[in-house]
């Protein structure tokens, strides 16, 4: 555990990968979701900039991202040692810790889609013995992304660190499309979630799960009353 | 030396079986603080127990731990007789654990409808319910928890609560939830996009084969109060979540909306057991 709280060095190879993973371009249909957002901006509690960094703080810190954050990091230390047994509870109870039909699309979509895509442009035995174990089952974004990493030897701090950005920047861009913001806000945005997405990933790393919970009930509420929004450009 | 208080580990085991259409009690086990009471109920409505906890409240250490088992065919509610206190821990002390499990036999029908959980200042509460459903069984859960009794001026502030629930049906995980709150719980229920000014949040949960067909009726029904609830379907199960700044505000549609989708799935009254009443 302490190991992973030192800043580890990732091999070129390594961080090639992770950037390629973690960018927007990566196929996985980001896009399409906001996590609530949507609603919360139609309901008028998202406005301004600061609104829109408190709202992703808050799936961040305590709502779903925190979830997959903490899941992320079980996931992968049960890949890298090799514990088929392990990691597939993990990927069993990522794959239902959903607040909601539409949270649970939006990782579900996007892991079966990870999965598909890097199985193609970086074969590797451990992500095909993984989807021949689940059956084409769902699984979920965190899960593929932590297993990918740990076959890869991408170190999981970095890992995370990464994949929590993702999350993070997928949201502030559904958050400029729906506020509407600026390119200039959207990275001011980016900036104030610096610290948070760096506090999120040293404390998932030091979470275990008995200690795995959610903690925003009014973000569910905003996923759960989306599903019944009028007009919607988002999936989440 | 300081004597320490005496702690309560309570267990309860039940179960019901069909005989001839009929659910009847197979099996009773219960140790102190745990009690169940078997209230008369008319022939249309399930078989039901009603859980007591006798020692008036848990503290730092206690542990209850409830099983019940609802076997083949059979029609079953589970309710509590009052709402659950959990007073502060002392330092030091373990946390407080509540573990129900539920097991639902084919084709029955299972209800555990618990009345509200109160958490006084610095309380320390690990709770779960798990339940486990074969093939054609269906449950209806609602649990609610209160941050303080706000009208006598008490505030959960500090304290832990852990709240899990797990569902499982034919054997595979299909649902699992946590609510974790710890340390200073005032202020993280303060954050933005947490709890805002509510004391109370419920669960009411519905599993079963046709879920999926009664979540736009559930939506009418919330209507009315949808500034408290919403709900959401996915694999099975139907989910409504509610959020109210004052507990005794709730109980209305909550009682309503439990007594409607129990209505709706089983064609029974849409009435809670007479303990919620009382």
């Amino acid at each position: 555990m302490a190991t992973e709280m030192l800043t580890p060095r990732v091999p070129p190879e390594a961080m090639y990968r992770l950037l390629a993973w973690c960018s927007p371009s990566y196929p996985t249909g980001a896009f399409s979701y906001s996590h609530g957002l949507e609603w919360a901006v139609e309901e008028g509690g998202v406005r301004r900039v600061a609104d829109v960094v408190d709202y992703i703080s808050a799936v961040l810190e305590r709502g779903g991202a925190w979830i997959d954050a903490v899941l992320f990091a079980h996931a992968y230390r049960a890949a890298a040692a090799g514990d088929d047994d392990t990691l597939d509870e993990i990927s069993e109870l990522a794959a239902v810790f959903r607040a909601s039909s539409e949270t649970a699309l939006e990782s579900r979509q996007q892991g079966s889609a990870f999965l598909s895509v890097t199985r193609r442009a970086w074969p590797h035995a451990r992500l095909d013995d993984y989807a021949k174990r689940q059956h084409d089952q769902a699984t979920s974004h965190t899960v593929v992304v932590a297993l990918s990493c740990a076959a890869y030897e991408v170190p999981l701090q970095p890992a995370l660190h990464a994949y929590l950005h993702s999350v993070a920047a997928n949201l502030v861009s559904a958050g400029l499309r729906l506020v509407p913001l600026g390119q200039t806000d959207g990275q001011i945005a980016i900036a104030r979630l610096g610290p948070v997405v760096e506090a999120v990933t040293a404390r998932a790393l030091l979470t275990n799960l008995d200690d795995l919970g959610s903690a925003a009930p009014a973000l569910e509420f905003c996923s759960l009353r989306h599903e019944t929004q009028y007009t919607r450009l988002f999936r989440s | 030396m300081i004597a320490r208080a005496q702690r309560v580990h309570g267990a309860a085991r039940i179960a019901f079986k069909a005989e001839e259409g009929v659910t009847r009690l197979a099996d009773l086990y219960q140790h102190a603080p745990c009690r169940f009471l078997f209230p008369h109920v008319e022939p249309d409505e399930p078989a039901q127990a009603v859980l007591l906890t006798t020692s008036g409240g848990l503290t730092g250490g206690d542990r209850l731990a409830v099983e019940i088992e609802a076997r083949v065919n059979t029609c079953v509610t589970v309710t509590t007789q009052a709402a659950e206190k959990l007073y502060k821990a002392a330092d030091g002390e373990e946390d407080v654990r509540v573990d129900i499990r539920y097991r639902v036999g084919e084709n029955a029908w299972a209800e555990w409808l618990a009345q509200e959980t109160i958490l006084f200042d610095r309380a320390r509460l690990r709770r779960s319910f798990t339940a486990d459903l074969a093939p054609g069984a269906r449950l209806l859960a609602l649990e609610s928890v209160v941050f303080g009794r706000t009208a006598m001026n008490e505030r959960f502030d500090h304290g832990l609560l852990h709240d899990a629930w797990r569902i499982r049906r034919n054997g595979r995980l299909i649902w699992a939830d946590a609510l974790h709150l710890e340390g200073d719980v005032a202020q993280q229920r303060a954050l933005p996009f947490g709890f805002g000014n509510a004391c109370i949040t419920a669960t009411l949960l519905y599993v079963g084969d046709d879920a999926a067909n009664h979540l736009e009726v559930v939506r009418e029904l919330l209507e009315p109060d949808k500034d408290l609830g919403a709900a959401t379907c996915m694999d099975g199960l139907l989910i409504v979540r509610f959020l109210a700044d004052d507990a005794t505000r709730l109980r209305p549609p909550l009682m309503r909306i439990a007594g409607g989708l129990r209505n709706l799935a089983t064609g029974m009254r849409p009435h809670l057991p007479r303990v919620w009443s009382c």
